[in-house]
């Protein structure tokens, strides 16, 4: 990166900046090295690497169990579904059943974190670019998820709710009602943020035909998610690749439609989020009116887990999908463990779509693909 | 419809009502010293040229031979063994058997402070050794001193109230720590900022990185000069009071460049280019929208564009006719542009250049910054409630009035004061709610509508004036405000009422048993 640094003052013309890792907008310690001439960004190279705490590697070192709160510091924005993944990964492995109730427990707290997640995503993409009442107003909306998911498991942010073979605990008494409650709470806020930002005029205008990806660049990236959902690819792991009980729960996956400007535009990705926060409060909603039906067992695995062999699991993840591969070797630990995650595919992109841009359209760009930091480099 | 229609007769028969401006004004300097001469402005040719004519200040009991000049003009001269002439009155000219009086609203200016300058000057240099030119520097400094205390405590409680604001607006509390409820949070900023170690970057242009923070407060300050924040309350009644206003809020411009760029980062070079474009595109359009209200006027003096006013809405310059209301909206945005504000704020947009042009500064320097951007905010709330919303007016008080009853003058200074904390209230409203511009949308709006606009203000302001009888003027105008203010206030009672019923329940606590908040 030095070098590029160097490189790029020779020419004279035009200027280098160096935005992050310390920068307010880059969402983590990430760092940008932009080529700008004036407000204009000739390119902006992404530099990644900076919050990488070898999770993997200590994958290696601890036991199948005792990983499972590492796995919260993956993407500490949507810590659940990586928890999910992790424990849906070495289930596979080891040949283990779950517990019908612990399926729809984790599909019930995936979706409420996808939710919280999808707020600080939406939030934090109308501050980056202005916008600062949106952020807060949204935050109480993850305030009151945290509270809820805090009753269940106890954390805020960094659950380490899901078990291998199940969960950790079953729903406290009256948390059911809490949730519904909340759920009818939520759909008017969601209807008053459209009012708010999405549809601000403002709003649109600066993301509408801003940064667009389109289907093929999408795939050829290997973006994920939401990212490649406004895109127009009409890709859910959830559904197309099910997991969990994800089969008996009815919902759509929206996909960008160029509302405001073009499909695969930033105001696509901003709205295939909003509109995936209605799905999610809708499965809650359903999976809380199936699950009286389940046995209350919530939990089942053997004592010793000395697993052998591969096993590749995935989810989808408010960032998209996120794949764990484990490898066994017959010990209590993993041979080997890895997570694909969608920021760092996302960041792949930035250099591409960055051309042109104003130095204030990066901010947006970053932001609407919803990058985390440690999402990227674990 | 019955219902409906009320409001549109009463503002209409309210228009109707409004009194008519008085056949003479006098257009004469401030003051007027032993030798001058004073205009008298007739709004038809009523004098005969030729025949003498005399000019009476009616309250001093003083007449002046004088002179028609034209139709329209008398020109009188106070004889040079004559007193310098101050106090309210209304004048009378007179010609043969014709008399006509100047409208009691037509302020015979005051002057309070240079006056009594004088007076404490001359008084000090005849009483104490020294060179006479020294204690009028001190005089003047001692005054100055006084006009700049109050800024940071104006600055101060006017960051309080914001950070109150947008802590209701975004669901959270603001300061409620330091003093009562919060108020006093600004004395702790201030004091732990002029604590803080003054740095200067090594690459920095010493000099110039030093000065910009001095040139933004003084460009500030200098516009408290000619405000009117009461009839007695005004340093200087300057005759170009709106020029004078708009050419020193220019050096807060300078000073952002020159910030920007000494700092020798590039973010703050950034944001000083970005502030530099921004504020010169947008005196354009506010200086138009300005000159619209000028030349309803006849005047840049801001005392007597506020005397040109009434007490009742409908006697201010924003419902004048539909060319100052458009105006008012153009110097509006254009003002929030200049101040650096949301949607405008891109000088400092903090998500994109971190600070702004302000980045590497510390301590007291930094602190000059958002002294003056907060400052602006009251400036900007001044400017519109002199230009556009009948200043310290009061109903039923007229200058006698007020000459006669000093606490009247007290509640021009409150009604003034209500008027700009209404603006300001509005300006941190739309700053809590609004994303930003990028550059070049803000740069289209500008050129693209706000200059066109603008100028169709200026030309149609022009002609409404030149052409429009006042009586059909304000008829017109009031139909015209009356069919807008029905509609718009029909679409924004029925918008809240709407908020009203879906968002009745959006707090939580109970139905997630939390105790507090």
């Amino acid at each position: 990166m030095g070098e590029l640094i160097l490189a790029n003052e020779a020419t004279g013309e035009e200027m280098t900046l160096n935005m992050g890792p310390q920068h307010p907008s880059t969402h983590g310690v990430i760092r940008f090295i932009i080529k700008t001439d004036g407000e204009i960004m000739r390119e902006a190279v992404p530099d990644v690497g900076y919050l990488h705490r070898a999770i993997e590697h200590i994958a290696e070192k601890c036991t199948y169990e005792g990983f499972m709160p590492y796995t919260d510091r993956v993407d500490y924005v949507c810590a659940m579904p990586a928890n999910h993944a992790w424990a849906l990964a070495v289930e596979k492995l080891a040949g283990l059943e779950v517990p019908e109730r612990a399926e729809y427990l984790r599909v019930i707290t995936d979706e409420l974190n996808r939710i919280s997640s999808h707020c600080i995503a939406l939030g934090a993409m109308a501050m980056d670019v202005g916008a600062i009442t949106p952020f807060t107003y949204i935050l109480r909306e993850r305030e009151y998820v945290n509270e809820l998911l805090e009753m269940i498991c106890g954390a805020r942010l960094t659950y380490n709710y899901h078990r291998i073979g199940g969960v950790g605990w079953d729903m406290p008494a009256g948390w059911r009602d809490k949730v519904l409650a909340w759920c009818d709470h939520f759909a008017p806020v969601m209807d008053e943020f459209d009012r708010l930002i999405t549809n601000n005029a403002l709003f649109v205008q600066r993301l509408a035909k801003l940064a667009v990806i389109a289907a093929d660049e999408a795939i050829d990236y290997g973006l994920v998610g939401p990212n490649l959902r406004a895109a127009g690819v009409d890709f859910d792991v959830r559904r197309d690749v099910p997991y969990s009980i994800y089969p008996k729960l009815k919902f759509e996956v929206p996909v960008g439609r160029g509302l405001v400007g073009t499909v695969g535009d930033a105001w696509d990705r901003y709205w295939v989020r909003a509109q995936e926060w209605r799905q999610s409060v809708s499965m809650v909603r359903q999976c809380l009116a199936q699950i009286d039906a389940t046995a209350p067992e919530f939990w089942k695995a053997p004592k010793k887990l000395k697993p052998v062999g591969d096993a590749m699991a995935r989810v989808e993840a408010a960032r998209g999908d996120m794949s764990c591969y484990v490898v066994g070797d017959g010990g209590t630990n993993a041979y080997r463990a890895r997570f694909r995650t969608g920021s760092f595919n996302a960041m792949g992109i930035i250099r591409d779509k960055s051309r042109g841009l104003m130095v204030a359209d990066l901010v947006a760009l970053i932001a609407s693909l919803d990058v985390v930091a440690p999402e990227i480099d674990r | 419809m019955k219902a409906r229609l009320w409001p549109l007769l009463l503002i209409v028969a309210a228009g109707c009502a409004a009194p008519e401006l008085a056949p003479i004004r006098d257009a004469r300097p401030t003051r007027l010293q032993r030798g001058e001469r004073m205009l008298v402005e007739a709004s038809a040719p009523l004098f005969d040229v030729g025949p003498p004519v005399t000019v009476t200040f009616d309250a001093l009991g003083v007449t002046l031979p004088a002179r028609a000049v034209a139709p329209d003009r008398v020109v009188a001269t106070l004889d040079e063994d004559s007193p310098p002439l101050a106090g309210a009155s209304t004048i009378t000219v007179a010609q043969g058997a014709h008399r006509w009086t100047s409208d009691a609203r037509t302020p015979f200016d005051v002057e309070l402070c240079a006056p009594a300058l004088q007076h404490l000057a001359n008084g000090w240099a005849a009483r104490l050794p020294g060179p006479a030119w020294l204690w009028w520097a001190l005089a003047l400094l001692m005054a100055a001193a006084i006009v700049a205390a109050p800024l940071p405590v104006v600055a101060g409680l006017i960051v309080v109230w914001e950070r109150k604001i947008s802590g209701y607006m975004g669901s959270r509390f603001g300061p409620n720590r330091v003093g009562p409820n919060g108020w006093l949070q600004w004395l702790a900023d201030g004091l732990k900022l002029l604590m803080k170690e003054d740095i200067v970057p090594s690459a920095a242009d010493p000099r110039l990185f030093r000065a910009a923070p001095y040139l933004a407060f003084l460009g500030l300050f200098l516009t408290f000069i000619v405000l009117p924040f009461s009839r007695y309350a005004i340093v200087a009644d300057l005759d170009v009071g709106l020029l004078f206003l708009l050419s020193v809020t220019s050096l807060v411009v300078v000073s952002i460049i020159i910030g920007g760029w000494s700092s020798n980062s590039k973010w703050a070079l950034l944001g000083g280019m970005r502030s530099a474009a921004q504020i010169v595109s947008y005196e354009l359009p506010a200086s138009v929208a300005l000159l619209t209200i000028a030349t309803l006027t006849g005047s840049l003096s801001t005392q007597r564009i506020v005397a040109a006013q009434g007490g009742w809405p409908w006697q201010w310059n924003l419902f004048h006719d539909p060319f100052t209301f458009v105006a008012f909206f153009i110097w509006f945005v254009s003002a929030l542009a200049e101040g650096n504000r949301t949607p405008f704020d891109l000088p400092e947009a903090e998500s994109e250049l971190v600070a702004g042009y302000n980045t590497e500064y510390s301590g007291f320097r930094f602190s000059l910054f958002p002294l003056v951007e907060w400052v602006n905010i009251a400036v900007i709330g001044a400017v519109g409630t002199l230009l556009f919303l009948g200043g310290w007016r009061l109903p039923f008080v007229d200058n006698a009035l007020i000459d006669a009853h000093p606490w009247l003058d007290a509640c021009g200074f409150v009604v003034f004061v209500a008027k700009d904390l209404a603006i300001v209230f509005v300006v941190i409203w739309i700053r809590w709610t609004l994303p930003r511009f990028r550059v070049d949308q803000m740069m289209s709006l500008c050129w693209k509508y706000f200059i066109p606009f603008s100028f169709v203000c200026f030309v149609g302001e022009l002609g409404w004036v030149w052409l429009m009888p006042p009586l059909a003027g304000r008829i017109v105008a009031g139909v015209l405000f009356a069919v807008f203010g029905v509609g718009f206030g029909g679409w924004f009672v029925a918008r809240v009422r709407d908020n009203a019923r879906r968002y009745h329940d959006l707090i939580l606590n109970d139905a997630l048993g939390r105790g507090d908040a």
